[in-house]
């Protein structure tokens, strides 16, 4: 077919046809940002409802938990004193410490005097006595060298008592010892 | 040319004006608005988590809310905020009774550098029973300003070896938790004395918090609390004793 406009109609005529295809062109354009645009607003409000009922049940639970600060600090503070149980109580058995002394002592020398100090895992024993035998009282030193969790012993003083035709000995026997531990009722 | 036309201009005008206003007014606000409500979203919704956790925990604490009132009460007497000397003092009493050696003397802190005995009252001299005893002792103690962070007490006096075995197993089940520094038995003139000084302590800090809380802590605190015994109860000056005296000063 051939086209009998003038050259100059057909030009305005493709013109207005590009300005149309531009127009709606700009127009998509314009829609996307618009549509963009109210989609991120729509959003946000959807995401602040949501954030604000969140806080709601935030502040319903802080309430509950405002309204039980006694029993938490309770439990806080049982929680805090079991951790330091350790630190701040003696797990020794000290009567199993004290038998230790009758344990080592022979049937021929007698203890005057017992000691037992430190407040650190190992303990200084310190036994005080007498006996007609100095044989006895190495013995109760090696005796008392032999049980577990006991060195270092050493007999500090040996000294000579004279009555009449009797000798008789004194002592001092010194030993560290790491206590065994034993918990109330277990 | 399309360039030419005057609709031309004047739409792009318009496109350019609407966009623009579009990307410079609209958007920036929506994006920081959506940064900072994600941000705050992020936070509540984290707190939540743990809030609900800790809401569930307390519900289930809520249930033995008996179990932890008695616990705590026990916790508070094995290592109190104070050094607590006169409560001490009934306690250790009360365990020398339940020992039959109540002819121990006690030896407590009521404060730093100031010591108060308590004398047995079956050997010592009416005047010095008054002086030493329980009730005395009491008016004697300052005001609780400065916390001991780390006392002892002593028990002294006639005692064999079978009997300070029985009072170190005594001891061990005092609620007040202490550490023995010094145990010590002396013949001397066929009499045989002992005495055992243990060191006491005080924590002043209390938290509040549940976050490091064990889930078995109830059971631990069955366990550690459960077998000691406070030996006294505290006095209660509401409810406990009759007051007034015409003439305080007369003879009782």
């Amino acid at each position: 077919m051939i086209n009998l406009l003038p050259k100059n109609a057909k030009r305005a005529g493709a013109h207005s046809g590009m300005l149309r295809k531009l127009t709606a062109l700009y127009l998509l354009v314009t829609l996307v940002l618009g549509a963009g645009a109210a989609g991120l607003f729509a959003y946000n409000q959807w995401l602040g409802a949501q954030t604000s009922q969140n806080q709601t049940e935030l502040d319903e639970l802080k309430k509950r938990r405002n309204a039980n600060k006694d029993l938490v600090a309770e439990a806080a503070f049982i929680n805090d004193r079991l951790k330091t149980e350790t630190k701040y109580r003696d797990g020794r058995d000290w009567p199993a410490i004290l038998d230790l002394a009758a344990t080592v002592t022979p049937v021929d020398v007698r203890l005057t005097g017992l000691k037992f100090s430190g407040e650190a895992a190992a303990l200084i024993i310190t036994l005080t006595g007498e006996s007609a035998s100095r044989r006895s009282i190495i013995l109760l030193k090696d005796k008392l060298a032999n049980q577990n969790g006991v060195n270092s012993t050493e007999i500090t003083t040996l000294a000579e008592n004279k009555t009449g035709s009797v000798k008789n000995f004194t002592f001092t026997v010194v030993g560290a010892y790491a206590s065994p531990t034993k918990k109330v009722g277990n | 040319m399309i360039w030419k036309q005057s609709r031309f201009w004047l739409v792009t005008l318009v496109f350019l004006i609407v966009n623009l206003l579009i990307v410079y007014l609209a958007y920036p606000p929506l994006l920081k608005r959506l940064r900072s409500v994600q941000q705050q979203s992020t936070e509540i919704r984290s707190k939540l988590v743990d809030d609900r956790q800790f809401v569930q925990n307390l519900d289930a604490l809520n249930l033995k809310s008996n179990e932890i009132k008695r616990y705590f009460q026990l916790a508070e007497m094995a290592l109190p905020r104070e050094v607590a000397s006169d409560i001490l003092l009934l306690q250790l009493d009360g365990l020398l009774q339940a020992t039959n050696l109540s002819s121990l003397s006690i030896t407590v802190p009521f404060s730093q550098g100031i010591t108060t005995t308590l004398l047995p009252p079956t050997e010592t001299p009416e005047s010095e029973v008054k002086a030493g005893s329980i009730g005395a002792s009491r008016s004697n103690q300052p005001a609780k300003t400065a916390a001991v962070a780390n006392s002892s007490f002593t028990l002294s006096g006639d005692i064999g070896f079978n009997q300070m075995k029985i009072l170190l197993a005594q001891l061990a089940t005092l609620a007040r938790w202490h550490r023995l520094s010094s145990v010590e038995l002396t013949v001397s003139a066929e009499k045989t004395t002992g005495s055992l000084t243990a060191a006491i302590f005080t924590l002043p800090e209390a938290p509040s918090a549940l976050d490091d809380l064990d889930a078995g802590f109830l059971e631990a605190a069955k366990k550690v609390f459960d077998p000691l015994r406070p030996y006294a109860t505290a006095p209660d000056s509401q409810t406990e004793g009759a007051y007034g005296r015409p003439d305080p000063l007369a003879p009782l």
